[in-house]
């Protein structure tokens, strides 16, 4: 920002205060204006009711107190009622046309407060200037001073002044109740409705200071209240359009949540799928030993056939068949007498070749049926997920161990078990036995990539108040602590041959088993010890 | 920030402000004019005589003096004490500031006078006619005898033809003092009339006796009555 800019801001600011303040005292000579004549529309109807009681009041008076005047027997209606009628109609009737026609305007409460005057004048008349009856005058200027205007005070004053002044010379006792008075006793009257009207000036004044600071001060309230609105409205416009950005937001992230969890589907399922590979190369690369051994017993068996002696037995036999006379050619002939002693070789043989046979085909019964084991419990895993069944852990530990136990025979490795007695869980059996397959096996593949003599494997059973932990712990090659937090990640592995999804897969079935699956190694070449916890009851699979 | 619209201030068109002028104009004069009637009327005193005819042709009789007690009045003369006549008309709404000024010269005055006050009745109406509160009021006065003044007949011998004359006689039957002691019709106050009848009773002389007297009117006119 320049300093022209910085000008023109200024300049922009400084009209808008101008331009603000002007507007505040436009509103506030504006709001005074309503209000005083608002003020003046009051007093005049006040004035209105007041000069119709008057009038009505002093027609009442003259019927009560002077009915009638007399000559002789002869009644009349006495001057004083006509007066009230007709003179006190006159005084009154134009205040009032002119506060009914033009209520609130300058003229009317000037004639109003003449009318007053006049009226202070014709009572003071009436009765006979009693001096009690000109605190109608000052009654009359404090009603006035409703009006808060201290001219309409100026216009009745100069109306009984100038009545006092005319009639204290030509009728003293009209106004004053004696025929005898100094043609300046008016002066003193309107003395003391000077010291009256002192007070009631200054009071009007206040009054409209008053008035005119609460203008102000409403403008000022107006005016910010405006602002305030102007700014309401601008803030909620503000908040309509973050509201439907928000809103649009979330549409959008519903969708890419949906797209993740779609994207999660599918990779739980190709994980579960490469899981699955793993477990079933596992599982081949166990039944292909087996195989070997099936393979290397079913050659040995048919090399001990080959190399067997039963031909000699049927050559003994087709000999013995073709003799006429066979106790002749046993006890005669030489190889008739070396029969006895050659079947006997013979039969030890044979008795020696079965046994092996035997043996030959008990190991490879034994091999096919490690095979079926193998299969049968392949297939008892790669059956659908999702259902909750209550079973043993430890069988599934031992069923986990036996999938690879014929290559830790192979690779020496001693598997200690310690377990605790666990009761029944529930769980699902088949991601179970995928996390211990998978543990198992990366146990051994870290024992066995390691140059540990002393292989071992220990499997930890332990069960508190609601979880299960198993502990898987090797003595392989350890894991580096910058790589403890990635383990689980998907993608990450160690393995040359690796794709990094059997842990992932693994802690995403635990989580989704509403259990934990934690690593913890001291370092390269101490080992490591994966631990799976589990709940002893789990109802329903829990979200990932 | 809206722009505020202002609202001119209302005023009467030219038009109107002359219509209006003239009005009250008109009102003004009205006023001034009922004013000056009101008050003349109020300053306006009632008849009187100076004598009285000797009978009902007036203008044709020898005329009475009214400076002395009329011979022929029912009401006797005492000379022993002074007297103070009034004369009311009993309906005379003007009459009670009378009778307050009658009452504030009588507590002034060392003089106590015999105080006789004739209330007019018409002919042909009973006592009680004259029985108002003006009758109530000068029974109170101490040392008063009312009497009721039959179709004015005493007022027409005494020459009172308005409601509220006093007259004051001495005790050598002279009048003194005549006329009413207000300032006019129901006005209270301080009076020439006022004061001279409160020097009269105090003993003091008082250069003027005579006044204007204002009230109803007793007698309407004085041809019709029958001098004695």
């Amino acid at each position: 920002m320049n300093c022209s800019h910085v000008s023109d801001e200024q300049d922009s600011t400084g009209h808008a205060d101008t331009w603000a303040a002007e507007l505040r005292k436009t509103r506030s000579i504006e709001l005074w204006s309503e209000h005083r004549k608002e003020i003046c529309r009051h007093s005049d109807y006040l004035f209105l009711v007041l000069m119709i009681v008057q009038w009505l009041g002093g027609i009442l008076v003259a019927l009560w107190v002077s009915p009638q005047t007399w000559i002789g027997a002869t009644p009349h209606i006495h001057m004083h009622v006509w007066a009230a009628i007709f003179l006190g109609g006159a005084v009154s009737v134009a205040p009032i046309a002119m506060a009914v026609l033009y209520p609130g305007e300058t003229i009317t409460r000037h004639v109003i407060a003449i009318a007053q005057a006049v009226w202070s004048a014709l009572l003071i008349h009436l009765s006979g200037g009693r001096i009690e009856t000109h605190f109608h005058i000052f009654g009359s200027l404090a009603f006035l001073a409703f009006y808060r205007d201290w001219r309409v005070l100026m216009t009745a004053s100069v109306v009984v002044a100038a009545d006092h002044m005319v009639r204290g010379f030509w009728w003293p006792q009209s106004v004053y109740g004696i025929a005898i008075a100094t043609p300046y006793r008016w002066i003193e009257h309107v003395w003391w409705i000077v010291f009256e009207n002192v007070f009631l000036v200054i009071s009007c004044l206040r009054g409209q200071r008053e008035v005119k600071e609460i203008c102000q001060r409403r403008a000022d309230l107006e005016i910010t209240n405006s602002e305030i609105e102007e700014r309401i409205l601008q803030r909620t416009q503000e908040l309509d359009d973050s509201q439907k950005s928000l809103q649009k937001e979330l549409v959008e992230r519903q969708r890419t949540q949906k797209e993740r969890e779609q994207l999660f589907t599918e990779l739980a399922k190709f994980s579960r799928m490469a899981g699955m590979a793993e477990v079933s190369t596992g599982i081949l690369h166990n039944v292909g030993n087996v195989l070997n051994s099936v393979n290397v017993s079913a050659n040995i068996a048919i090399d001990r056939l080959r190399a067997s002696r039963v031909p000699t037995l049927v050559k003994a036999a087709d000999v013995i068949s073709t003799q006429r006379n066979l106790p002749e050619f046993l006890s005669d002939d030489p190889r008739g007498k070396n029969f006895p002693r050659l079947l006997k070789e013979l039969s030890a043989n044979l008795s020696l070749e079965r046994d092996s046979q035997l043996d030959e085909l008990l190991s490879l019964v034994k091999n096919i049926d490690h095979i079926t084991d193998i299969v049968c419990m392949q297939q008892s895993f790669s059956q659908i997920r999702g259902n909750m069944e209550q079973l043993d852990l430890l069988e599934l530990v031992e069923d986990a161990l036996k999938i690879d136990d014929a290559a830790f025979v192979r690779h020496n490795v001693s598997v200690t078990r310690n377990f605790d007695k666990l009761p029944l869980i529930q769980t699902e059996r088949h991601s179970v036995m995928q996390i211990l397959f998978n543990l198992i096996k990366n146990a051994k593949q870290s024992i066995n990539d390691s140059q540990q003599v002393d292989k071992r494997l220990t499997l930890t059973v332990t069960c508190d108040e609601d979880a299960v932990s198993v502990q898987v712990r090797d003595n392989g090659k350890g894991i580096e602590p910058e790589n403890l937090s990635k383990v689980f990640t998907h993608g990450f592995t160690t393995k040359q041959e690796g794709h990094g999804f059997g842990l992932h897969s693994c802690a995403l079935a635990a989580q989704r088993l509403c259990g934990s699956l934690s690593v913890h190694s001291e370092g390269i070449g101490l080992g490591a010890t994966f631990t799976l916890r589990l709940p002893l009851q789990t109802a329903t699979l829990c979200k990932v | 920030m809206s722009k505020q619209t202002l609202h001119k201030p209302s005023g009467l068109k030219t038009k109107k402000r002359v219509v209006i002028a003239f009005s009250l104009s008109c009102w003004g004069v009205v006023l001034i004019a009922g004013t000056f009637a009101l008050a003349n009327y109020s300053s306006a005193p009632g008849n009187r005589l100076e004598s009285r005819p000797t009978s009902e042709k007036y203008e044709a009789q020898e005329r009475i003096s009214l400076d002395k007690w009329p011979t022929s009045s029912v009401i006797s003369a005492v000379l022993e004490r002074p007297t103070l006549l009034i004369f009311l008309h009993p309906r005379c709404p003007c009459s009670r500031a009378s009778l307050r000024e009658l009452a504030s010269v009588l507590s002034n005055s060392e003089i106590s006078p015999r105080v006789i006050a004739l209330f007019y009745c018409p002919k042909g109406e009973p006592d009680s006619w004259a029985h108002t509160d003006l009758w109530s009021s000068m029974e109170k006065v101490s040392d008063c005898t009312l009497y009721v003044d039959r179709d004015g007949e005493e007022a027409f011998k005494f020459g009172a033809m308005t409601s509220g004359h006093l007259m004051f006689y001495a005790t050598n039957g002279s009048r003194s003092f005549s006329g009413g002691i207000t300032c006019g019709r129901g006005h209270e106050g301080e009076s020439p009339a006022k004061q001279a009848l409160t020097n009269i009773l105090n003993g003091h002389k008082t250069p003027q006796i005579d006044f204007p007297v204002f009230g109803c009117a007793i007698i309407s006119r004085p041809t019709t009555r029958e001098a004695s």
